[in-house]
Parts: C-alpha cells; sequence; structure tokens
C-alpha cells in the first residue's frame, strides 16, 4: 500500500516516430487563422488520427494560395471540454516555406482535441484545428 | 436514526472521474450499515453519496475507500460513441483517505485526500504513475432529517470544494507522454446542492441534485473558463435481515459548452455523462463498516458527450465513533 500511496511515475520517455513521417496529399482539414489572414492546410499522421503519438503538417498560405515565409510556429494540443493540454510540448520543425511538422504531439485518451496554433515574424496570428479521436 | 448525505466531489480532465466519484460515493454510502442499525432502513443510506456521512449519533469516522476503473471507449462532442481501439489499455486506480467529524446535530463535515494511479498503453507507448490527487472539503446540514416528520422526506443541504493539490495532465513529468502521472483538475472547484430521502418500511429512496463550479485554468498560454456542472443522483436500497443491505443509482450530469479566455463559447465542448450501478453492504464488528459497489458509465449514443467510459468497483472499510 505504500508503494501504492507513494508518488510514482514511470511513464516511457517519448519515442519520436520510427521512420519518416508520411502525410496524405488531400488535407484533413482547411483553416482559416483567427485574423483571416492565413489559411491552413492540417494533415494528421496516422490518419485519422488516434490515441498516442501523432504528427501534424501545417501548411500556411495566404490568401492568393501562396506558402507563407518567415513564419514562427508553435502549437499546443488541448482538451477543451476538461481544461487540460500535454504534458509533452511538441517539436515543430519548418520542412519548407510556410509547412511545418510538429512531433511528439501526445493525444493520450480519447474524445475531442484541439491543436491551437500560434503564429510569429511574418504574421501574428492564431488558428485552432479540432477533431476527435476514438 | 436519519439518513445523512453529502454530495461528491467532482473532477474533469484527463481522468474524467466524475462518475466514478459519483459510483464511489454511492457505494459508500450503500454500504454504510453498522451493526447496531439492526436492519432499519433510516440508516442504511447513512452516507450514501460518501462513505464518511455520519449517522446522527455518531461523532466522527475515519476510512480508506479503494477503486479501479478500465476505460472502454469514449463520447464524441456530438453525443456518438467509440469503444476504446483494441490493445489500448486506460485503468484508474484510487485510494481515497477519508475522515467526518459531527458539529451539533445537524452538521457535520468532512475531508478526503485521494491517492491515484494511472495505467495507460496506446500503440508505440504506455506509462505509469500516480501521486496525490485534489483534496476535497464536504459539508452538510439536515435540516429535515427523514423520518422526523411523518412522511415528510429528509432535507439537506450540501457542499464541497476541492483544492488543486493534484497534478493535472499538463503539469506531468514530460517523460511521460501519456500523463499517466496525472492526477489532479487543475483547478478549484466548488459545489451546492440539495439532498431529499424518504424512509418507506425497510427502504429508501434518494434524489439530489447539486451544481459544480469549476475555476478558470491556463496552461502552455491556452486559458479557458468552464461552464457550471449540473449533477443529479436518485438511488435506493433495501436492508435485509443481519444488515445486509442492497442497492442500486442511477447518475446523470451535464454541462454547458466552455469559454476561452477571451469569453468566446467553445463549441461542443460541453460534457454529459449517465452512470449506473449496484452495491452492496455487510458491517462487520462493532464499529467497521465494510461496502463493495459495481458500477458501469452508460455507452448508448447520445446519453454522453465528451466523456470516457468505463466500468468498475470500489471497497472501503470505515471505523465510526460515537
Amino acid at each position: 500500500m505504500v508503494a501504492l500511496l507513494a508518488t510514482a511515475a514511470c511513464g516511457g520517455e517519448p519515442v519520436p516516430p520510427a521512420g519518416p513521417v508520411s502525410f496524405a496529399a488531400d488535407p484533413d482539414q482547411m483553416l482559416t487563422s483567427d485574423s483571416g489572414a492565413l489559411h491552413v492546410a492540417v494533415r494528421f499522421s496516422p490518419h485519422p488520427p488516434a490515441v498516442g503519438s501523432e504528427a501534424v503538417q501545417l501548411s500556411f498560405t495566404d490568401a492568393s494560395g501562396a506558402s507563407v515565409s518567415g513564419l514562427a510556429v508553435s502549437v499546443v494540443p488541448w482538451m477543451p471540454a476538461h481544461g487540460h493540454g500535454t504534458s509533452v510540448d511538441p517539436i515543430v520543425t519548418e520542412m519548407a516555406p510556410g509547412t511545418f511538422v510538429a512531433t511528439s504531439v501526445y493525444l493520450f485518451m480519447p474524445g475531442s482535441w484541439e491543436l491551437r496554433m500560434t503564429t510569429s515574424g511574418a504574421v501574428d496570428d492564431t488558428a485552432k484545428a479540432a477533431f476527435e479521436i476514438p | 436514526m436519519t439518513r445523512r448525505r453529502r454530495p461528491s466531489k467532482f473532477r474533469s480532465g484527463a481522468r474524467a472521474i466524475a462518475p466514478v466519484a459519483v459510483a464511489i460515493a454511492v457505494a459508500g454510502g450503500l454500504a454504510a450499515l453498522p451493526r447496531v442499525a439492526a436492519a432499519q432502513s433510516c440508516c442504511v443510506g447513512t452516507g450514501l453519496l460518501t462513505p464518511a456521512r455520519l449517522r446522527t449519533f455518531e461523532d466522527h469516522a475515519l476510512g480508506m475507500q479503494m477503486r479501479a476503473r478500465s476505460v472502454m471507449g469514449a463520447f464524441r462532442s456530438g453525443g456518438g460513441y467509440a469503444s476504446s481501439v483494441s490493445g489500448n489499455r486506460d485503468l484508474g486506480f484510487e485510494e481515497s483517505l477519508f475522515g467526518a467529524v459531527r458539529f451539533g446535530s445537524h452538521f457535520q463535515v468532512g475531508l478526503s485526500a485521494p491517492f491515484l494511479q494511472t495505467s495507460r498503453q496506446v500503440a508505440g507507448a504506455s506509462g505509469f504513475g500516480g501521486g496525490l490527487g485534489d483534496v476535497a472539503a464536504t459539508a452538510r446540514f439536515d435540516a429535515v432529517n427523514a423520518g422526523e416528520h411523518g412522511h415528510w422526506p429528509g432535507v439537506a443541504i450540501i457542499a464541497g470544494l476541492s483544492v488543486p493539490t493534484g497534478r493535472p495532465p499538463d503539469e506531468a513529468d514530460p517523460s511521460d507522454p501519456l500523463a499517466a502521472s496525472a492526477t489532479g483538475s487543475g483547478s478549484f472547484e466548488g459545489n451546492l446542492g440539495v439532498a431529499l430521502e424518504e424512509i418507506i418500511g425497510n427502504g429508501f429512496v434518494s434524489m439530489a441534485s447539486w451544481i459544480s463550479q469549476r475555476s478558470a485554468r491556463a496552461a502552455g498560454g491556452v486559458g479557458q473558463s468552464f461552464a457550471p456542472r449540473v449533477t443529479a443522483l436518485v438511488s435506493g436500497g433495501y436492508t435485509f435481515g443481519h444488515d445486509a443491505t442492497v442497492g442500486a443509482f442511477a447518475s446523470l450530469l451535464r454541462q454547458g459548452d466552455a469559454h476561452e479566455a477571451s469569453g468566446a463559447v467553445i463549441a461542443n465542448s460541453g460534457v454529459a455523462l449517465v452512470t449506473t450501478g449496484a452495491a452492496l453492504a455487510l458491517p462487520f464488528w462493532q464499529w467497521w463498516r465494510l461496502q463493495t459497489t459495481l458500477f458501469t458509465d452508460v455507452p448508448i449514443a447520445g446519453w454522453g458527450r465528451n466523456q470516457t467510459v468505463g466500468f468498475g468497483g470500489t471497497l472501503a472499510f470505515i471505523r465510526v465513533w460515537i
């Protein structure tokens, strides 16, 4: 019982996806940023998103459809129904101008999630992708 | 002798334990039948919502309750139900230490300290962790004790407050990507409600409803507030010879959509769940209570929103003093 009552944490270290991450050609979601200045194509891998580690590709374009360069992007996974995020901060890497991949997105429980995006640099803006996982 | 009851504390968040808290509490209450009750239905319901609820002639009590719950699926925001993916595991355990003290014939307070453990496994990752959860205080004022005024039901005001002594998922150790070491909601939460109780021969029926409000919270640059949550609970039971008691319950909770820090509504973030269960109570020795229950959330589409669905059981031991 003492062992049970004592604080314990023995979760496995975050493990990056094995091998290169691939995304479908068609986006899972097309979003418009809160200011309307950016359009965001969101692609999940695995697709559709599932409980566990997820990678998310975010492609930012302007009103003309051109990729937006000079952006810095951060993302926060969030469960609005429960009011919490995740224990691991996702790693966001720019793969090409305007295209970013967030890894270590740990969706640790089923339900409704949001991926809250914040951009800075060329455009200061926010956007939100909502999705559900079984 | 009258039955008394306090509201159970609800938490939201990764563990989504609100329905479990109800189940635990009901189990505890139905089992709160000491030998001196001697098959009187007026005493069976004592502590209907928490094991630590004191009967009229009890001064204080201490106890421990153990709970286990396994997640079998989840409700989507629109009310659809989906079973868990085969091979995934989400098990929750809890050991709560609690105590209660009476002040006068109509007022009592309680305090509980839960210790939680979670075991999760998904494709490519697993984790186990735990620790102290959100400590909660409760209070109950029996304005009218059941049975005091003929067939009029007992009426009580119930209240509670939990403090975020646990660790919310976004504050779990980064080496724990599945947040198995999360043990709390990260918010204060208060609740206030009314409980009615009626005695019918050796049986009893209880109805309670309370409203809960969770404090706003922010993490990772995201802030939000929560809508009030309304919970209703109906339960009943029957006392047989030798103080053995059986009972059943159903609870319903509803919470509206949350709000952004800006005040904007977060669409489809409301919560709902229905939980049912049955309990068996067996007193032992002079001043001890043993109580156990089985419970399950109802996995029917449209009966829930944004909640995991699980099943499990509880086992509690309580020592009371007169």
